[in-house]
């Protein structure tokens, strides 16, 4: 009887969480992360529909304002430009986690080790020997004609080697479930600090979610990035002085930089706390200048040192790039990692993990077709309507050609675009990102997601559990940008028994 | 820490101080309006003294011709040419705070910030003297509120320590201007009509934050020889002169780990000449006019300011 009683009750908190989900449609050329189909969802995500079935309609809507409030009030804001006027908004938050199951991450974790080490070793000999030109593995003029590459530090020894401290590798899934590199971002990636508040604000205002799932935990990682820092000290220093170099409180990513600093203990600097003198970085503090060993840099290389890349910046520091020369100040990320990030150099990732590691790449690129060779160059051109165009060193979604979507007219001016300059150009088939429930107001419907998982670069990589789950807010739309109407999730990694990791209970 | 950030520490501190001092000013000044019934204390003069006792008495000068309530009032509460007003100093104070959010609490920042929303919304011209006055009052509130999140949130490190300093640098500037401006000579008349007397002076403690704890040690005996002294020389009161230069010695020690090196000499000196102004318990063993020890004081304050400022490398900073 009992049994019978029980059984009803979740039945019946099912049915609760089911009315919630209205019209959830698992689209056809799409793969859902909750569920296999309607009503039936992964294993791993059972827990979680049955945690939600306890949560009604209004509640979740009042904690969810609540979150809102939360994240104005600590000023967790980016900011969007708009005719040099600025508003600040909070990323939007939405409260279903995607969850990811220990095994699966195993393999991505693995994945993500090889594919930043890869890249490590890419910059190191692109700056140095460049035997994988020599090789001709990857065209010699794809890289030194590339915007990115610096002359500048062509040569400049870099502390342990690490180009890399912190990279944010976004991960897609096709419609079979395949999780897909979309994109590296290893100069200045963002995003972390939104990691942490998701997983603390989930924590605070829906504990009921976590009821018996065991998460692999992010305290650690706070204290890996220190330590990464730490690693690359010149000369290694013992006790390096540690700063975060930021533009400045109206960069729109200022809160993240501000989050990190403060967590990692180290001081948050602008320009206008620096000096070079005789080579060494120095800070200006109430003491009189103290010497700076490691700069965690959130300014793009451009805009670092108006002495040698532009002129005007005013945000830079005058001589940094000769003090780094000089070996008195190690620079995080290094400079000149905008080689290994660009469109054309990405569908060569999985070359540089055979050619330097002698692996085969775990995790798969998007697959892109490089218009530079025969092959490829035919099968774009003859399949002109299926396939995304995009130029390289372009972004933003300029200069791009979304076959399926063109008219016959945009579609001729760009194939003769092609034909002209085939190795300006890659082609990708159009991108499936997979969907997850989200609460909106219609209810909680599928919207697109995708992954940026975050590695920090020590002696080895480490990679935080997880990372940020970016979902576009608009219904149908693949847009997870947070300044074109993206919000964020939090992202569960289940643990595993394994004595190595720490557990978070709940 | 950073220059930068102990500068803004400092600024904000001493400006938050100035703020409210004005607006405490402003609103006894209001009350005693009301109540005062001699004919003989003109308007005028009561306005004129709170202009000397807050501004430049040249600068309010170049824009207004008379001491009246309106012209004062808008002057030093309101007026953004000057850079002394209420609300220039609630300003000044929040683009500091706005510049290092992320070292203090966020509390601190969210009072900042609201009570400069306050002003923007509030004007002048429409308003009637009980709302000016529910107006100062809330100026009064969230200073206090600041404190108290200062005193219960920050740590007692050395950006606490630059709080310290501006603050109580501002106090014994207040207080010494405040004496000397009433207790100015030429205005002994004053003391001749005892129902005046009494309201006089007690409008003096008020101003400076003094009356509740003087009447509970002295009763309601107004003898200014007694309330001058307990308002500079007086321990016990938490904004008296010497309570005031304790805390600067004090947060000296603290910053300087009770040692004086090279570099800290010079401030070290001028808190020291600073002190000993304090080792006479009563302005009858000054050895000149009570004038003249105010305007020491305020010129030491003065000294001091720039010795911290040249110390730990505030304000506009130059390489050695």
């Amino acid at each position: 009887m009992k049994i019978w009683i029980a059984y009803q009750i979740i039945l019946n908190l099912r049915q609760v969480f089911g009315r919630m989900i209205k019209k959830y449609e698992t689209a056809d050329h799409f793969f859902d992360e909750m569920f296999i189909e309607e009503d039936r969802p992964h294993q791993h995500y059972q827990l979680l529909v049955d945690n939600m079935s306890a949560l009604d309609e209004e509640t979740i809507k009042n904690r969810h304002l609540l979150a809102e409030r939360d994240f104005m009030k600590q000023g967790i804001t980016f900011t969007v430009y708009n005719n040099d006027k600025g508003t600040e908004r909070t990323m939007p938050f939405d409260p279903l986690p995607r969850v990811i199951p220990a095994d699966e991450w195993e393999v991505i974790e693995k994945g993500l080790h090889q594919r930043v080490q890869a890249l490590n070793c890419f910059l190191d000999d692109i700056y140095t020997e460049q035997n994988i030109l020599k090789d001709q593995v990857v065209p010699r003029d794809l890289i030194v004609n590339s915007p990115h590459f610096y002359h500048q530090v062509y040569g400049v020894e870099v502390p342990k080697r690490n180009h890399i401290f912190i990279a944010g590798i976004d991960l897609i899934r096709d419609e079979n479930g395949n999780y897909l590199v979309l994109e590296d971002n290893i100069r200045n990636p963002s995003g972390l600090s939104y990691v942490f508040q998701n997983r603390y604000i989930m924590r605070k205002l829906f504990p009921e979610l976590f009821k018996e799932y065991t998460l692999q935990s992010l305290d650690n990682y706070l204290y890996e990035m220190h330590e990464a820092l730490k690693y690359i000290a010149p000369k290694e220093k013992k006790k390096p002085v540690i700063v975060l170099l930021t533009p400045g409180m109206y960069n729109s990513a200022y809160y993240d930089h501000s989050f990190l600093a403060k967590q990692m203990g180290i001081e948050l600097v602008e320009s206008r706390d620096l000096l070079v003198k005789n080579r060494i970085v120095y800070m200006k503090t109430t003491r009189g200048l103290q010497q700076v060993d490691v700069i965690y840099r959130r300014i793009d290389d451009d805009y670092l040192d108006p002495i040698e890349f532009k002129e005007d910046s005013l945000i830079g520091v005058p001589g940094l790039l000769d003090a780094y020369r000089a070996g008195n100040v190690s620079i995080a990320n290094a400079i000149g990692n905008g080689v290994a990030d660009d469109k054309a150099t990405y569908a060569y990732v999985p070359d540089m993990i055979r050619y330097y590691l002698q692996e085969e790449p775990i995790l798969s690129n998007v697959k892109t077709y490089i218009l530079s060779k025969r092959e490829d160059y035919s099968y774009a051109l003859s399949h002109l309507d299926d396939l995304v165009f995009k130029e390289r060193n372009s972004s933003g979604g300029y200069n791009m050609l979304i076959g399926p979507h063109a008219t016959a007219e945009e579609k001729e001016i760009f194939r003769a675009k092609i034909i002209k300059n085939p190795e300006n150009f890659i082609a990708q088939p159009t991108i499936s990102l997979s969907t997850l429930p989200t609460y909106t107001k219609d209810g909680i419907q599928s919207r697109h997601v995708d992954l940026r998982a975050f590695v920090l670069l020590n002696e080895v990589p480490h990679i935080v559990p997880g990372g940020l789950t970016r979902v576009a807010l608009k219904k149908g739309s693949l847009i997870v940008n947070s300044s074109q109407g993206g919000g964020s999730k939090d992202t569960w990694v289940l643990g595993n028994n394994s004595n190595d990791r720490r557990q978070e209970g709940c | 820490m950073l220059s930068r950030v102990a500068d803004s520490l400092y600024w904000i501190a001493q400006n938050m101080e100035r703020a409210d001092s004005m607006a405490k000013l402003l609103s006894v000044r209001l009350v005693s309006i009301l109540e005062n019934q001699d004919p003989l204390l003109g308007t005028e003069n009561d306005w004129k003294e709170v202009i000397e006792i807050t501004s430049n008495k040249e600068a309010y000068q170049a824009l207004y011709t008379q001491y009246d309530r309106d012209s004062v009032i808008y002057y030093v509460g309101f007026a953004k040419e000057n850079s002394n007003s209420i609300y220039s100093c609630i300003t000044i104070a929040r683009e500091n705070a706005k510049m290092i959010r992320e070292m203090i609490p966020i509390e601190l920042w969210e009072v900042i910030n609201e009570l400069y929303l306050e002003i923007q919304s509030f004007s002048f011209s429409i308003v009637r003297a009980e709302e000016l006055n529910n107006y100062f009052k809330s100026i009064n509130e969230k200073y206090f509120l600041f404190q108290g999140i200062i005193s219960g949130l920050m740590s007692r490190e050395e950006g606490y320590l630059f709080i310290v300093f501006g603050k109580y640098l501002e106090v014994i500037r207040k207080l010494s201007r405040t004496l000397d401006v009433y207790y100015n000579q030429k205005r002994t008349e004053r003391f001749d009509k005892e129902g005046i007397h009494y309201h006089y002076w007690s409008s003096v403690l008020s101003s400076l934050s003094g009356y509740d704890s003087y009447i509970q040690k002295y009763q309601a005996s107004m003898d200014p020889v007694k309330i001058v002294n307990y308002l500079l020389f007086d321990d016990s009161l938490p904004r008296s002169v010497s309570y005031s230069v304790q805390q600067l010695v004090n947060a000296f020690e603290i910053l300087e780990n009770k040692q004086v090196n090279g570099y800290s000499k010079k401030l070290h000196a001028t808190l020291e000449e600073l002190n000993k102004e304090l080792r006479c318990k009563s302005v009858e063993q000054l050895p000149d006019s009570l004038h003249k020890y105010c305007q020491r004081l305020q010129s030491l304050c003065d000294s001091i300011g720039i010795a911290i400022m040249e110390t730990y490398y505030l304000g506009e900073i130059s390489s050695r």
